[in-house]
């Protein structure tokens, strides 16, 4: 097994008209889903050499998956990207990966003509429906499982996104890994959350592919409403849920959890953030035959590095265990702080090499010969079971909804704004709130709205303090800390 | 200030680039998303002095400044 088109031709063999992937009045079987891909590569492979990036601009649709698995029949890697972000990050991002092509949706051609030359755009739809067999042999024999298969783009601290490359063989480990030891059946039926360009998808998308199974791809709206949500896995007759703990505890809180709901649903894994067990033991209590596997891995190590599968009880105060490395997985911690190295490990960040040789470094426990582990900024220790447990970040990076979020993000485009001397922000968790504190002229009005213009909208700060100004610390650094203190000083938080 | 002309000031407070006044299908056709919906909810229970519960967070209930507004004033007639 070298390429993660073999469980696609697998599973168009087995099961060719069996639901792959599917939504509201979209339905693409495994026949289809392999047809359709070896058009897009057919096209794809007449256009641009091997091994190059294809930036995917589409909603979350099957025909998305269809442009992935075509690029990767042509051989090369793909990029999708949040289509609703700012042109000015889509263009900072086009600018590091340096797209061969662009693949879109029609709504979004005039902004993927702004990221590449025209000829370098297509709109997927209009792929013609012919096959090149010879040149997709041909573009295959090449492949060897250490070629790329996608680049994520994560938030990065000097304010520009780090795209974080991953290979086949990474997520051919990673799959048979969690197809086998969480359980999977034949067939097993996904309702997806994840975006396809956050890192849980990869499991949403290949772990239904490997066991010809189906992943519904639950309409956005529907998390805004539990009575939806809950109708939906009703209808679909949903069985395995890998979502972030916020939108677990999203449905937990609504009440619409009771014994007796949800009968088909037998798994229940969750990763992103920290799960509250408070939200556990709601689920626990509505569907306790169920199965709950917490799992825990940064975008740099194929999505998943850990997991805890919960087997014994624990009280709403407690804190779940992120367990034990997955096979092939190296779990380490130097003073304090999570490295990871083995098969998942991503080679790094794409076209930048001086922040993959500052977070991919040699194990010093191994100085004998070469071995990379990631520095992962989590801080963790192991518990007297022997279980990893997860107790925060080194430094300023936060999740939001499962959302990756470097305050230094934020805070680089806070002082690209015309008006702004100093900004600085911090993440109130209890209200789930980015506050941000600036120096300037600028109002917090047209602050907002430049924000709108730079930022994804998960990282856009709720609210605004114009400061005199904002302390430092000794080494003159901004004082997050303090400017904390003195905002909620002047406005306590009721 | 009538009732509607506060609503349209609360909710341009959240997304600026939408015209609240014409939509009628907010949550329906995607012009709102979580996020919005998420900070909509917080800004009508602190402007209007309601608390929202989770029983009345269903789409026809947002999908128009309209429909916000009848609501709002469903909370106003002591529903609470």
């Amino acid at each position: 097994m070298r390429n993660v088109l073999d469980w696609l031709e697998a599973a168009a063999a087995r099961a060719p008209q069996h639901t792959a992937y599917d939504q509201p009045q979209v339905r693409m079987s495994w026949s289809e889903l392999w047809q359709r891909a070896r058009e897009i590569g057919s096209f794809l492979a007449g256009r641009v050499p091997q091994q190059c990036p294809v930036l995917i601009l589409m909603e979350k649709s099957p025909a998305c998956i269809a442009a992935m698995m075509g690029s990767v029949y042509a051989n090369c890697f793909y990029t999708p990207l949040d289509s609703s972000m700012p042109e000015s990050r889509m263009k900072m991002i086009a600018s590091v990966l340096q797209p061969a092509f662009v693949l879109c949706d029609e709504r979004f051609e005039t902004a993927a003509k702004q990221l590449v030359t025209e000829e370098a755009v297509c709109v997927t739809e209009r792929i013609p429906a012919s096959v090149h067999t010879q040149v997709l042999e041909e573009r295959r024999s090449r492949h060897i499982d250490d070629d790329l298969l996608y680049v994520l783009f994560t938030s990065g601290s000097t304010g520009v996104p780090k795209g974080v490359s991953i290979t086949h063989r990474s997520v051919i480990d990673f799959i048979e890994w969690a197809c086998t030891s969480l359980g999977l059946p034949e067939g097993c039926r996904f309702a997806s959350q994840a975006p396809f360009y956050f890192d849980n998808s990869v499991l949403d998308i290949y772990s239904t592919m490997r066991m010809a199974g189906s992943l519904y791809l639950t309409r956005q709206a529907d998390f805004l409403f539990p009575k939806k949500l809950m109708q939906t896995l009703e209808r679909e007759k949903i069985d395995t849920l890998f979502w972030v703990p916020s939108a677990l505890t999203a449905l937990a809180n609504s009440g619409l959890l009771d014994t007796g709901c949800l009968k088909a649903l037998r798994r229940v894994f969750f990763c992103g953030e920290v799960m509250p067990c408070r939200t556990l033991n709601l689920w626990k209590k509505a569907l306790p035959e169920a199965d709950y596997v917490n799992m825990y891995g940064p975008t740099e190590i194929t999505d998943v590095c850990a997991w805890y599968r919960v087997e014994r009880d624990f009280a709403d105060s407690d804190s779940l265990p992120i367990g034990h490395p997955c096979a092939n997985t190296r779990i380490l911690l130097l003073d304090g702080e999570i490295c990871v190295g083995g098969t998942c490990l991503s080679p790094g960040y794409y076209n930048a090499p001086e922040k993959t040789e500052a977070a991919f470094v040699q194990n010093p426990l191994r100085p004998q010969i070469r071995e990379i582990i990631y520095k992962t900024g989590d801080m963790g220790e192991w518990n007297e079971r022997g279980e990893l447990m997860f107790l925060g970040r080194r430094d300023s990076q936060i999740k939001r909804n499962g959302y990756r979020i470097e305050l230094g993000e934020i805070e680089c485009a806070m002082n690209a704004v015309a008006g702004v001397e100093m900004g600085c922000c911090y993440y109130e968790a209890a209200r789930e709130r980015i506050v941000a504190a600036y120096t300037g002229t600028a109002d917090e009005k047209s602050l907002k709205a430049s924000l709108k213009m730079a930022l994804p909208k998960y990282m856009v700060p709720d609210e605004y303090h114009r400061r005199e100004v904002l302390p430092r610390t000794g080494s003159g650094k901004i004082d997050r800390l303090q400017v904390r203190r003195e905002v909620e000083d002047e406005y306590p938080v009721v | 200030m009538n009732e509607m002309e506060k609503l349209l000031n609360v909710l341009a407070e959240v997304r600026d680039d939408v015209d609240f006044a014409s939509e009628t299908a907010l949550v329906e056709d995607g012009v709102i998303d979580s996020i919005d919906l998420t900070q909509i909810i917080a800004a009508l229970d602190e402007a209007f002095d309601i608390h929202i519960q989770t029983g009345d967070i269903e789409p026809e209930n947002f999908n128009s400044a309209g429909a916000m507004l009848e609501l709002i004033h469903s909370y106003r007639k002591g529903k609470q």
